[in-house]
């Protein structure tokens, strides 16, 4: 066996830099991002998709089945598009109905498997799937840019350019279930497969070939061809919501290797002692490719607009020297260091931009970004060990006075609606006392303060006070999984939960972040990726995607 | 008469079982690893009226006290005997085999980890219950959902009720 020593590398950020909420909120997709990583395996397998069912009216009603081998396996979408009634168009989770739904197939369907999920799939989470089944989503139209596309196409001309750079997508996927929901398959039965090892592939896999659904539908129905370049820039878009912040809360280790996975790549990159002239010229166009990419990123939210505006400027400034630090030693080092004397938003930029050229060196890390093993925590053996992790690794949690009332405003519940997860005010709304058990900065200091002043054996505390099991768990997790856990009081009534859907969205590879409240956004995913038919051409260059490209 | 069947993906079954458990009035931790064990539970072939009776007000503590225990044990500490009493609960083994490390449980109620082995046995595609007890812990796991009020309905999730744009 081989041993391969690791890289050089800077010293990494700490975690109590890392991971900020308000840092969180700033981050951007990077090349270790699970779409990218998918994009690249597909184009190194040059995969060749295949449509080998297109049963659709021409309103665009009916079903489509793509296939693909990948791995060694074949996988199948099946799509179907049915006719919603406007008043019944709702993102969110209570929603009923959609304009279509998925079902990403662990092989090629033979009839009556596409007529059964036909009939399932656009039920979603009323319906029951089978092992067979990978993924369901479900995706809504941008009405106006779908029917724009098909009015233009229909008149032998070709749509809006402005529209379609504005928009971005066709439709928007409104959740994309995996692992077990509904009868669909576990995680397990797929998670060693070549390609799907790594966190949401599959979730990935599927977003990727509804974008290319998406666009054979709006040309059925136009009865044209939409040209290239526009359907590069049409990606999917997302709606997401609450549901995804308790992820990132419930799966400390998977947290902890995204993380951890993406800073080893910052510090290893910043460890590079010079670049040369063809890595000039790629930070050179990759800075200025996002200083496109923030014009064309434009939001109706006021408060946010005026936040991308302020960060157009911002990186106008910050890019404006960043030659004379490509000419220093360790310029990418150079290149964060300046960053840290800005905003948030320029260090994260600034962080995703410098990885981006050194694929070689980082791109391996994503191996790294699974969970293969669940969580190992490393127990110390009596309370004043216990007592010492705490205030050595959670300072954060012990600093707040969750008796007062803004540090506790807030707590996460689970709607009996639809089991829609929901965030309520606790001094103004009913339902606090079955609160999920997200508030982990109050429970670590509920836990220090009942830690007794001699030393016990922890295991002997424990029985006494088996209430704090999962604060005493978190703690024995830190030791192992330093980027584990959000250093912030996640029921302050400052916090905003948009922080955590927008990192966890950064990790998948969104783009164009369109928050619609604090806690609620809207996401552009594969823009720029390549088309199905461009897999063989590489394709890997679609960072921060710009219009026309 | 045939009694109805219910076949679920592991996951959702131990999701399941999980929101039963702090339904039931587990906290969170025990809850989580009451799914976990749950699950290996019936795929050991298991009766599920071990879970049903796990569940219930008179036996609660078995959800409570093993996975505290083998937690203790994990723990290693001193001068402590942690030991499971006498008879072994019908779902200790499948808390054991619900840990990423190697544990057995002993006949005198001690339970060994070896920190140093990671394996979990492999769990199969699917997992087949009974409707009745389905039915008994989707009421548990309901006690755990918050009542919509029109105020949660419009403010709650963050998001408007149309999206015709």
């Amino acid at each position: 066996m081989k041993d391969f020593a690791a890289p050089p590398q800077m010293p990494l950020r700490p975690p109590s830099d890392v991971m900020r909420l308000a840092r969180m909120g700033a981050m951007f997709p990077t090349r270790l991002s699970f779409l990218r990583v998918l994009m690249r395996r597909l184009a190194s397998e040059e995969v060749v998709v295949e449509r080998p069912v297109w049963n659709m009216c021409e309103n665009g009603f009916g079903h489509a089945v793509y296939s693909l081998k990948l791995g060694g396996y074949t996988y199948s979408l099946v799509a179907v598009s049915t006719d919603l009634p406007p008043e019944k168009r709702t993102d969110r989770v209570i929603a009923e109905a959609w304009d279509s739904a998925y079902v990403l197939y662990d092989g090629v369907p033979g009839a009556a498997e596409i007529a059964r999920i036909c009939a399932s799939a656009p039920k979603q989470e009323a319906g029951r799937f089978t092992q067979r089944d990978l993924v369901l989503s479900r995706a809504n139209k941008s009405v106006r840019l779908f029917a724009h596309v098909v009015e233009a196409l229909r008149a032998g001309t070709q749509p809006n350019a402005d529209m379609i750079r504005d928009i971005g997508y066709l439709m928007r996927t409104t959740a994309v279930y995996g692992n077990g929901k509904f009868g669909i398959a576990d995680r397990g039965l797929i998670e060693n497969r070549p390609a799907l090892e790594g966190p949401f592939a599959a979730e990935m896999l599927t977003v990727w070939m509804i974008r290319s659904f998406t666009h054979d539908l709006v040309e059925h129905v136009g009865q044209g061809t939409l040209e290239r370049r526009f359907k590069r820039h049409l990606g999917i878009g997302n709606s997401t919501g609450l549901g995804m912040a308790p992820f990132l809360v419930n799966h400390p280790v998977l947290l902890n290797n995204w993380m951890i996975a993406r800073e080893t790549g910052l510090a290893r990159v910043r460890a590079i002692p010079a670049f040369d002239a063809d890595e000039v010229a790629r930070i050179t166009a990759l800075a200025k490719r996002a200083a496109q990419h923030l014009e064309e990123w434009s939001v109706p939210d006021p408060e946010h607009q005026a936040r991308v505006t302020r960060l157009r400027a911002d990186w106008a400034d910050f890019t404006h020297d960043i030659h004379a630090d490509m000419a220093l030693p360790n310029p990418a080092d150079v290149i964060h260091r300046r960053a840290q004397t800005m905003s948030l938003d320029i260090q994260e930029l600034a962080a995703a931009m410098v990885l981006e050229p050194f694929g070689a060196l980082i791109d391996g890390l994503a191996e790294c970004m699974g969970d293969p093993f669940g969580a190992l925590p490393v127990y110390p053996k009596d309370t004043s060990g216990l007592r010492a992790d705490i205030n050595a690794c959670f300072a954060w949690a012990l600093t707040p006075d969750y008796t007062c009332t803004d540090e506790s405003r807030q707590f996460w519940y689970v709607s009996e609606a639809k089991q829609e997860p929901r965030l309520g005010d606790r001094y103004a709304e009913d339902g606090a006392h079955l609160e999920s058990p997200l508030d982990i900065g109050r429970r670590i200091k509920a836990l220090h303060s009942d830690l007794p002043k001699t030393t016990r054996p922890l295991a002997e505390f424990l029985m006494a006070h088996p209430e704090h099991g999962l604060a005493i768990e978190r703690v024995a997790l830190a030791k192992r999984y330093p980027y584990a856990e959000i250093h912030d009081n996640l029921i302050a009534r400052t916090c905003l939960p948009i922080d955590m859907l927008r990192c966890k969205l950064s990790f998948f590879g969104a783009s164009k972040f369109d928050p619609k409240s604090d806690r609620w956004t809207r996401i552009t995913l594969c823009q720029g990726a390549p088309l199905r038919d461009e897999l063989g051409q590489g394709g890997d260059d679609w960072w921060l995607p710009v219009f026309g490209a | 008469m045939t009694q109805a069947m219910f076949e679920g993906s592991v996951n959702e079954l131990q999701g399941l079982l999980s929101k039963a458990a702090r339904g039931a009035g587990a906290p969170a931790a025990q809850a989580a690893r009451f799914g976990q064990a749950g699950v290996y539970h019936l795929a050991q072939g298991g009766d599920e009226g071990d879970l049903d009776a796990a569940l219930s007000e008179r036996e609660l503590d078995c959800i409570l006290d093993i996975p505290v225990l083998i937690q203790g044990v994990a723990m290693e500490g001193e001068g402590i005997n942690l030991r499971l009493k006498p008879p072994i609960h019908p779902l200790a083994n499948a808390y054991c085999a619900a840990l990423p490390q190697a544990a057995t449980v002993m006949q005198d109620g001690s339970i060994s980890i070896d920190p140093d082995t990671l394996q979990r046995p492999p769990l199969p595609a699917r997992l087949t219950v009974s409707m009745r007890s389905v039915t008994l812990w989707q009421a548990l796991g309901a006690k755990t959902f918050v009542p919509e009020t029109e105020q949660s309905r419009l403010a709650g999730a963050g998001a408007g009720l149309t999206d015709n744009d």
